[in-house]
């Protein structure tokens, strides 16, 4: 088969507008994962037994079940839900991001979890001993210390939902693959095109990862005495 | 230990109870569908089946499909507003109140009816075979323990699955037709029209196609059971579309013919 790069090329202002709605998805998934997860992971340490099994519930359902999955289930059951009958427009886009939020949720959930847990249990017995409320401690003693701990795992976490963003094409978003998809409809070169998009995930995964470990070194240096 | 899996089990369970209470809410009480004030015409299509719609260099819909349902858009006064999903997700979207309309190729089938309410045939088309160009396969019967592709949902996977046939199936054309050019599969059944689309624009490509003897297929407009309103609007503009020459042009646009009696 004749390997056509010209399509491939072409396509770039295409591409470029499909990635930078793939980095926007992601974003504000991740955004959403952070507020569930936060919430989730001071329930899972929560005293009271039904918050804890809540959260315990939530993680492992989100944890436990395919994000394609979840994304078809969120798409077709929140019209159910709000009772829609004639779907917003732009449905998909909400549904998507909805999903892959609430699936970051329960990640980051576990993320918060461990960096709260590995704070010195001495840190939290000092604060109560000055007089601060356990809500006090945990809001100006632990997490502050627990949420730089937690950036890398975050910033792994944002890296494997930008990718797992390309499942949002089976509800079609126009994200990088679907958008990828549509031009092979049209040119019929599958090879260029899908390697071209690969590298476009490439570039994106590496500027993140490249931009986690700069933020890790910059909230770390006050670490350093 | 034993305490800890109590709890999650607890949780689980509360999840998927709260999940089944709302949905059982939520489908109790779904209405049928209001009138809509605004004159938009919600549209859903498949963007990956060249000529009849497809995406152009400008990330624009374009074909024969697309080309079509505008005009009857202009002729009824609607706004056409078109959103692509995958062909096989286009009926249960259009069930699911997400389109008014589905214009995609989609042949008029019994089983379909059931489920959609069909205008009236706009296009006839059959199934073409392809094959690379120095394949044994000359006839339909020689299809027969052949490893053979078709799009999934469409009238190529019913007319190979009648042969008693289990045919691989694909999102789209194309990844079947890469498929059989990278020696996956002997043969690919599809539109007629979307066959010779490929074979034009890749001249150069191992393709080439068998007539076959499938039977003649009608392609119809997709709309919600019961809107009979709607399907009335469609049928007397493409009748119009017919009379006043517009169908004409927009066919021999992309078919460079003139347009066959069906």
């Amino acid at each position: 088969m004749d390997l056509n790069w010209k399509s491939a090329i072409d396509s770039i202002p295409i591409l470029n507008k499909a990635a930078v709605l793939t980095l926007e998805l992601t974003a504000v998934a991740v955004a959403i994962g952070v507020v569930i997860g936060l919430l989730m992971a001071l329930a899972r340490l929560s005293k009271s037994k039904v918050v804890r099994a809540a959260a315990i519930g939530y993680i492992d359902f989100f944890r436990g079940t395919p994000l394609l999955v979840q994304i078809f289930l969120v798409y077709f059951l929140a019209p159910k839900i709000f009772h829609w009958d004639t779907l917003p427009n732009n449905y998909q886009y909400f549904a998507g991001v909805l999903a892959m939020g609430l699936n970051s949720g329960a990640y980051i959930a576990e993320i918060f979890r461990a960096g709260i847990q590995s704070i010195d249990r001495g840190q939290s017995e000092a604060a109560r001993s000055l007089g601060m409320a356990h809500s006090q401690s945990m809001r100006y003693v632990i997490l502050p210390q627990a949420f730089k701990r937690v950036i890398p795992p975050l910033g792994n976490e944002f890296i494997a939902l930008l990718k797992d963003s390309s499942l949002l094409s089976i509800i079609a978003i126009q994200e990088l693959f679907y958008s990828g998809k549509i031009i092979v409809g049209r040119t019929f070169q599958p090879i260029p095109m899908y390697i071209t998009v690969a590298l476009y995930y490439l570039v994106m995964t590496q500027l993140i990862s490249q931009w986690v470990s700069y933020m890790e070194r910059r909230l770390g240096k006050n670490d350093i005495r | 230990m034993k305490k800890t899996k109590s709890v999650r089990f607890t949780g689980v369970a509360l999840l998927l109870v709260s999940l089944f209470v709302m949905t059982g809410c939520g489908a109790s009480t779904v209405s049928p569908s209001p009138a809509q004030s605004e004159k938009i015409l919600k549209v859903g299509t498949d963007p990956t089946f060249a000529p009849f719609e497809f995406k152009d260099e400008k990330d624009q819909l374009t074909g024969f499909d697309s080309d079509l349902i505008k005009a009857i858009g202009e002729d009824l006064g609607y706004t056409v507003k078109v959103e692509s999903a995958s062909f096989d997700g286009l009926i249960p979207s259009l069930q699911a109140g997400k389109y008014d309309a589905v214009i995609a190729a989609m042949t008029i089938t019994d089983e379909r009816a059931q489920n959609v309410l069909f205008s009236d045939k706009y296009l006839m088309a059959t199934q073409y075979i392809a094959t690379k160009k120095d394949s044994k396969i000359k006839t339909v019967e020689d299809l027969k323990g052949k490893k053979v592709g078709v799009q999934n949902s469409t009238t190529g996977q019913m007319v190979v699955e009648k042969l008693g046939m289990t045919p691989n199936k694909y999102d789209t054309v194309p990844d079947a037709i890469t498929d059989l050019i990278n020696g996956g599969l002997d043969a690919v059944v599809a539109d007629s029209p979307v066959v010779l689309y490929f074979i034009k624009q890749n001249p150069n490509a191992d393709v080439q196609y068998i007539k076959g003897d499938f039977p003649k297929e009608y392609y119809g407009i997709a709309l919600k059971l019961g809107n009979q309103e709607l399907d009335d609007k469609v049928n007397a503009s493409l009748k119009k579309l017919r009379e006043n020459g517009k169908y004409n042009e927009i066919y021999k646009k992309w078919f460079n013919e003139e347009t066959p009696k069906i």
